[in-house]
C-alpha cells in the first residue's frame, strides 16, 4: 500500500500570489481616496484682533445668521456669496476698521468662516467685539 | 513585479500607521472632551505656547487640561503670565460653541492682560 503511494507521479504545487495583490491594491486604492489630513493651524488674535480702533471710518459688521448673513445698520447681505461681499466692502472702503459682532445663536465656526471671507476679498482690519 | 509589489506593500503599510504617527496630550484631551476645532483658511502653522485653554461644548473651560471655574479664570491666567515676560496662549473653542461663548473667553483673556492669543484652527484636506 505505501509502496503504491510513494509511487504516485508528485505534483507541484504552488500558492498563487494574485489574489493576495489584488486585495492589497484594493486596500491601498481605499487609503489612498479616504486619508484625511488634517493640519493644525491658528488664527493670531494679538492687538490687532482683540483691540477695537478707535478710527472715524469703524464699522460696525453684525454677523445674524449661521449661514452668513452680515448687516451693518441700513444695509443686509449675504456674506457667503463672494461678489455680494466684495462689492459690498468696496463701497465701504477695504481699509475701513471693521468690528464684527454676532447674535447669541451663531457659533464660533460661523464667525471663523466670517473672518475668512473677509480677509479673502481684501478687508485687512478686522476686529471681534470684546466691548 | 516582484519590486512593483515591494513598494505597494510599503506604501500600503505607511498609509495604515501614517494617521497614529503624532499625537500630543492636548490631542489626546481634545478627543477627551470631544472638541471639534473651527476649520479656517489659515495657512499659519501651529506654534508652541505657554499655555492652552480649552473650551467645549459645554461651555467648560479648562487651562492645561485642569478644569477651572470662569470666575477663577482671570486669576489664573494672571498669575501665569506674570510669572513669564512674553506669555503666549492658546484658546482651543469648539466650533459648535456659540461666538458669544468664545468672545466671552476672550474679553476674561483680555482683562487678565494677554495680549498674545492664537485661536486653535483646522485645515482639512482629502489628498495628502
Amino acid at each position: 500500500m505505501l509502496d503504491s503511494l510513494t509511487n504516485l507521479p508528485r505534483t507541484k504545487k504552488s500558492v498563487s500570489l494574485v489574489p493576495l495583490i489584488d486585495i492589497v491594491f484594493i486596500l491601498l486604492l481605499f487609503f489612498l481616496l479616504t486619508t484625511a489630513v488634517v493640519k493644525d493651524r491658528q488664527l493670531s488674535m494679538n492687538s490687532q484682533l482683540l483691540e477695537t480702533t478707535k478710527q472715524v471710518d469703524t464699522v460696525h459688521v453684525l454677523l445674524e445668521t449661521e449661514s452668513g448673513v452680515i448687516s451693518n445698520g441700513s444695509n443686509k447681505i449675504e456674506s457667503s456669496d463672494t461678489q455680494e461681499l466684495s462689492k459690498w466692502l468696496r463701497s465701504l472702503g477695504f481699509e475701513s476698521s471693521y468690528v464684527i459682532d454676532v447674535l447669541p445663536e451663531v457659533s464660533t465656526q460661523a464667525m471663523i468662516s466670517l473672518l475668512d471671507r473677509m480677509r479673502d476679498v481684501g478687508a485687512t482690519n478686522l476686529t471681534i467685539n470684546l466691548q | 513585479m516582484i519590486p512593483l509589489i515591494n513598494v505597494v506593500f510599503l506604501m500600503l503599510a505607511f498609509l495604515m500607521i501614517a494617521g497614529e504617527v503624532r499625537k500630543t496630550e492636548d490631542d489626546v484631551f481634545e478627543e477627551q472632551i470631544d472638541l471639534m476645532l473651527p476649520e479656517s483658511k489659515s495657512q499659519r502653522e501651529r506654534e508652541d505656547h505657554n499655555a492652552v485653554l480649552f473650551l467645549d461644548q459645554s461651555n467648560r473651560v479648562y487651562l492645561d487640561r485642569q478644569l477651572v471655574e470662569l470666575s477663577e479664570l482671570e486669576t489664573e491666567l494672571r498669575e501665569r503670565s506674570t510669572t513669564m515676560s512674553q506669555f503666549d496662549l492658546m484658546v482651543q473653542a469648539d466650533a459648535r460653541v456659540p461666538a458669544q461663548d468664545t468672545q466671552e473667553i476672550l474679553k476674561i483673556v483680555r482683562s487678565a492682560g494677554i495680549l498674545r492669543v492664537s485661536l486653535a484652527t483646522i485645515t482639512t484636506s482629502i489628498q495628502p
